[in-house]
C-alpha cells in the first residue's frame, strides 16, 4: 500500500510540474490541410512564389484540390502566409512531389530543397521535377480537374518503364548527388502542351544547385543507360542517309551491360566505357534486308557507330559544364589516397578522356519474315 | 518460478542481455557520431568490438574471483566502506544518467518526428511505468525481454535492402591514410558509447549458471552488436553522402524512409515505434543495475530501491536542463564514466591480489 502510495504521488508530481498554460486544441485529420505538391516560382528580388496543392474532402467521399499560393524568402515563411488564407492547418505530411521552375532552377534550388528535407514530416521518398513555365499558373488550371493533380502528378513521375529515361528524382537523390564530392543532381524536366498535357521531355544537369543544362528525352536515355541500370529503355536511332531519306531504326533492349574503367589518375583521367546491349529491333525503316546475316551484321555495326557517337556527345556535354550526373569520378575516387575535393574533381573531369565501344547484338528483329 | 534461485541466467540470457544493452539508441546514430572518419567509418566498429573484447577479459577475471558478488560488493570487500561507498554512488549515477540519455534521446526522437508539436509527457510516463514492470521481474525478466526484443526489432535488418539496392559501392573501399590516430582517437572518444553496455556483465554474473563459459557468451554478444553495426553502417556509407552522415542525427530513421511498400508509407514511423523495444532493454539493465547499486549504498536489498531510482530518473524529465550542462552530462560525463567503469576491474585485480599475499603473509 505504501508504496502505492508513494507512486502515486511520484505520477501526480511529474504531471503538475510539467507547467500550465494556454493550450491549443491538436486540430483533427479533417482540419489539417495536408499539401500534396508543393510548387516554387522566382519571385522579385530574392522572394519565391510558392505554390501549394491541398485536396479538400467534401461531404459524400468526394475531393475537390484547392490551391494557394504565397510569398516569401524562405519555405516556411510562405506556408505561413498560405494557412492565413485557409481554414485548415497547414501539413507536408503527405507531401508527394515538389516542383521547381525553370526560372528558379536557373537560380538555384538548393536551399529550398533542404528546407524540406530538414523538415521531418516530409518524407525522402517525395519526388522532384522542374516544370518548364509557371508552377502557380499551371496548377491552378489543373484544380478543377478530375483526377486531383497531387495524385496525377506522383504516379506520372513515379518510375516506369517508359519513362526508364527519367531519373526519377527523389529529395534523398538530390541531396545525396548535390553533397556528394563526386557527382551532380539530375532531375526531370515537365512541360505542359496547350495548357493541360503534361510531358517530360528531359533530364536538367545542375551544378552547384543550379541548372546549367538540359538534356533532351533520346540522349537522357543514354545518360540513364550510363548509370547502372540493367535495362536500357527502348531508343531511336537516326542511321545514315540513304540518298535522301533519313533511315531509323527503333531497337528495344533485353539487357545491357556496363563497364565502366578508369586510368586511376586524378590528373588525367582516362575513362574506357563499354556497353554490351542485346536489343530487339522494333522499327527499321532502311534498305538493309534484315533476313540476311550479313546484312543484319552491317545494320549491327551502324547501330554501334551511331550510338558511340551520341554517346561521345553527351560525355563532351558533362566536359563542358563540368557537371558529373552519373558518378565516374567514384571510379578514381576509390583509388585516389589523399584528401578528395570537388573542386578539383571538377578541373580534372573538364580534360578527362573518353574512349566509348559499343557492341550491340540484335537478338530479334519481329516474328515475321 | 525461480524468483529466489540465485543462479538463473542460460546462455541465451547472458548472449542477448549483454547484446541488447549494447545497441539501443546508440545504433540509431552511431552512423552520425563517427562520421569524423568519412566512408571509412563501416569498419570501426570492428576495432570497438577488438577494445570491448580486450577489456571483458580483465572483468571475467575479476567476477569470477567473486562469483557470487556484483562489482558494488566487489568494491566493499576490497577497498572497505568508506572508500567503496563515493565509488559505487558514481556507479549508481552512471546507471541513473545513462537510463535518463537513452530515454531522453528516444523521447526526443519521438517528438520531431511521429509526435510533432505533441507534448510527449504522457508517453514518457507510459515508458517509466513498463520499464518499471521490466526491472520488478529482476535480472531473468529483463534477458528475457532482451531475447524478445531481438527477434521483434532483429528482422528489420530486411529492410536494409531498399536503401543498399541504391547505394554507391565504391565508398566501401577503405582508406587507410585518412585514417590518422587524431580521427581514430575522436571516434573512439565519440563513437564508442555504443559499445557500453557489456559492462553490465560485471553486474549480472553472479546470477549466470555457467559462469565458466561466461567469457564466450558475453563475447558471442558483443560480436553481434558489432556485425549488427558493421552492416548497418555500410548501408548508411553507401547510402549516404559524407555530408549527410555529418549532419543526419539519426542516419538509420533515413534508412527506414527509403523503405517503399506497396500497403505502407513512410516507414521510419512503424521504425520509430518499434525501437522502443531496444530502449527498453537498455533502460531495464541499467535500471536493474542502479537498483543493485541503491541496495548497497543503503546496505539493504528493498524492492522500494527501485522506486528510490525512479524518482532520480523523473528529474530528466521535469525539468529541462540548459542546453551545455545536458550536453556536459550526457555524453562527456557519461562516457568518461563508461570508460572509467569498464577499466576499473584492472585497478580492482592488483588490489585483489596485494590483499590475497598479505592475507597469506598473516596466516
Amino acid at each position: 500500500m505504501k508504496y502505492i502510495v508513494i507512486f502515486l504521488t511520484f505520477l501526480v508530481g511529474i504531471v503538475s510540474l510539467s507547467g500550465c498554460g494556454t493550450t491549443f486544441k491538436q486540430p483533427s485529420v479533417e482540419e489539417l490541410g495536408m499539401v500534396g505538391v508543393i510548387g516554387y516560382d522566382a519571385a522579385k528580388g530574392r522572394q519565391v512564389d510558392i505554390t501549394t496543392a491541398i485536396p479538400i474532402p467534401l461531404p459524400g467521399g468526394t475531393e475537390i484540390t484547392r490551391v494557394y499560393d504565397a510569398k516569401g524568402t524562405v519555405t516556411h515563411e510562405a506556408l505561413t502566409n498560405i494557412s492565413q488564407q485557409t481554414d485548415k492547418t497547414i501539413n507536408l505530411g503527405q507531401l508527394r512531389v515538389v516542383l521547381f521552375s525553370k526560372r528558379m532552377a536557373k537560380r538555384g534550388i538548393i536551399d529550398y530543397a533542404r528546407d524540406l528535407y530538414r523538415n521531418p514530416q516530409v518524407g525522402d521518398m517525395v519526388l522532384i521535377g522542374i516544370l518548364d513555365g509557371d508552377v502557380d499558373q499551371t496548377l491552378t488550371r489543373h484544380q478543377s480537374d478530375q483526377e486531383p493533380i497531387q495524385k496525377f502528378l506522383y504516379d506520372f513521375l513515379a518510375p516506369r518503364e517508359d519513362i526508364a529515361f527519367s531519373p526519377f528524382t527523389t529529395m534523398q537523390s538530390l541531396i545525396y548527388h548535390d553533397t556528394d564530392l563526386v557527382s551532380d543532381p539530375m532531375i526531370p524536366v515537365i512541360q505542359t502542351e496547350q495548357g493541360n498535357k503534361f510531358i517530360i521531355t528531359g533530364v536538367a544537369l545542375f551544378k552547384n544547385g543550379k541548372l546549367v543544362h538540359v538534356i533532351q528525352s533520346e540522349d537522357a536515355k543514354l545518360l540513364q543507360g550510363l548509370t547502372y541500370r540493367n535495362k536500357l529503355p527502348a531508343l531511336k536511332l537516326k542511321l545514315n542517309k540513304s540518298g535522301t531519306e533519313q533511315q531509323t531504326a527503333m531497337l528495344s533492349f533485353v539487357r545491357s551491360k556496363i563497364s565502366i574503367k578508369s586510368n586511376h589518375n586524378l590528373e588525367n583521367p582516362v575513362f574506357n566505357i563499354s556497353f554490351n546491349l542485346s536489343g530487339i529491333l522494333d522499327d527499321y525503316n532502311g534498305d538493309l534486308k534484315l533476313t540476311n546475316d550479313q546484312d543484319l551484321s552491317k545494320l549491327e555495326q551502324e547501330v554501334n557507330q551511331q550510338m558511340e557517337k551520341e554517346t561521345y556527345q553527351l560525355l563532351q556535354c558533362f566536359k563542358k559544364y563540368k557537371v558529373d550526373p552519373i558518378g565516374l569520378g567514384n571510379k578514381i575516387r576509390m583509388y585516389y589516397p589523399g584528401q578528395w575535393s570537388k573542386e578539383r574533381w571538377d578541373d580534372s573531369l573538364a580534360h578527362a578522356t573518353f574512349h566509348v565501344k559499343i557492341k550491340t547484338n540484335i537478338i530479334s528483329t519481329g516474328a515475321v519474315q | 518460478m525461480d524468483k529466489y534461485a540465485k543462479k538463473k541466467l542460460n546462455v541465451y540470457h547472458v548472449v542477448f542481455l549483454v547484446q541488447n544493452t549494447m545497441g539501443g539508441y546508440w545504433l540509431l546514430s552511431l552512423a552520425n557520431k563517427v562520421s569524423m572518419a568519412g566512408f571509412n567509418e563501416w569498419f570501426i566498429p570492428i576495432f570497438f568490438g577488438v577494445m570491448a573484447n580486450l577489456t571483458l577479459i580483465p572483468m571475467i577475471m575479476l567476477a569470477k574471483r567473486y562469483p557470487d558478488l556484483n562489482l558494488f560488493e566487489i568494491n566493499v570487500q576490497l577497498l572497505g566502506k568508506w572508500l567503496a561507498k563515493p565509488i559505487n554512488i558514481i556507479i549508481l549515477g552512471y546507471a541513473i544518467i545513462f537510463v535518463g540519455t537513452d530515454v531522453d534521446d528516444y523521447l526526443r526522437l519521438i517528438q520531431s518526428t511521429t509526435l510533432a508539436a505533441k507534448s510527449v509527457m504522457g508517453p514518457a510516463i507510459a515508458f517509466v511505468i513498463v520499464l518499471i514492470y521490466l526491472v520488478y521481474g529482476g535480472i531473468k525478466s529483463i534477458a528475457r525481454f532482451a531475447i524478445l526484443s531481438f527477434f521483434m526489432t532483429g528482422w528489420m535488418m530486411y529492410l536494409l535492402i531498399w536503401p543498399l539496392r541504391r547505394g554507391v559501392y565504391t565508398h566501401l573501399v577503405p582508406h587507410l591514410l585518412l585514417l590518422n590516430t587524431q580521427t581514430l582517437w575522436g571516434t573512439i572518444y565519440n563513437g564508442f558509447a555504443g559499445m557500453l553496455g557489456y559492462e553490465s556483465i560485471l553486474f549480472f554474473f553472479p546470477y549466470i549458471v555457467n559462469q565458466k563459459k561466461a567469457f564466450k557468451h558475453a563475447s558471442l554478444g558483443i560480436w553481434l552488436t558489432v556485425g549488427i553495426y558493421v552492416l548497418v553502417m555500410m548501408t548508411c556509407v553507401v547510402y549516404f553522402s559524407e555530408w549527410q552522415l555529418v549532419h543526419l542525427p539519426h542516419p538509420v530513421m533515413n534508412l527506414f524512409s527509403a523503405v517503399k511498400l506497396s500497403y505502407i508509407e513512410r516507414f521510419e514511423n512503424v521504425g520509430v515505434g518499434l525501437w522502443v523495444f531496444l530502449i527498453l532493454s537498455t533502460a531495464g539493465t541499467y535500471l536493474w543495475v542502479a537498483k543493485k547499486g541503491m541496495d548497497s549504498i543503503l546496505n539493504k536489498n528493498k524492492t522500494r530501491h527501485l522506486y528510490y531510482c525512479v524518482f532520480l530518473l523523473s528529474g530528466f524529465f521535469i525539468k529541462q536542463l540548459p542546453l551545455p550542462i545536458e550536453e556536459a552530462l550526457f555524453n562527456n560525463l557519461l562516457v568518461d564514466c563508461g570508460f572509467g567503469i569498464i577499466l576499473w576491474p584492472i585497478v580492482l585485480l592488483p588490489i585483489h591480489k596485494i590483499k590475497k599475499i598479505l592475507k597469506g603473509d598473516q596466516s
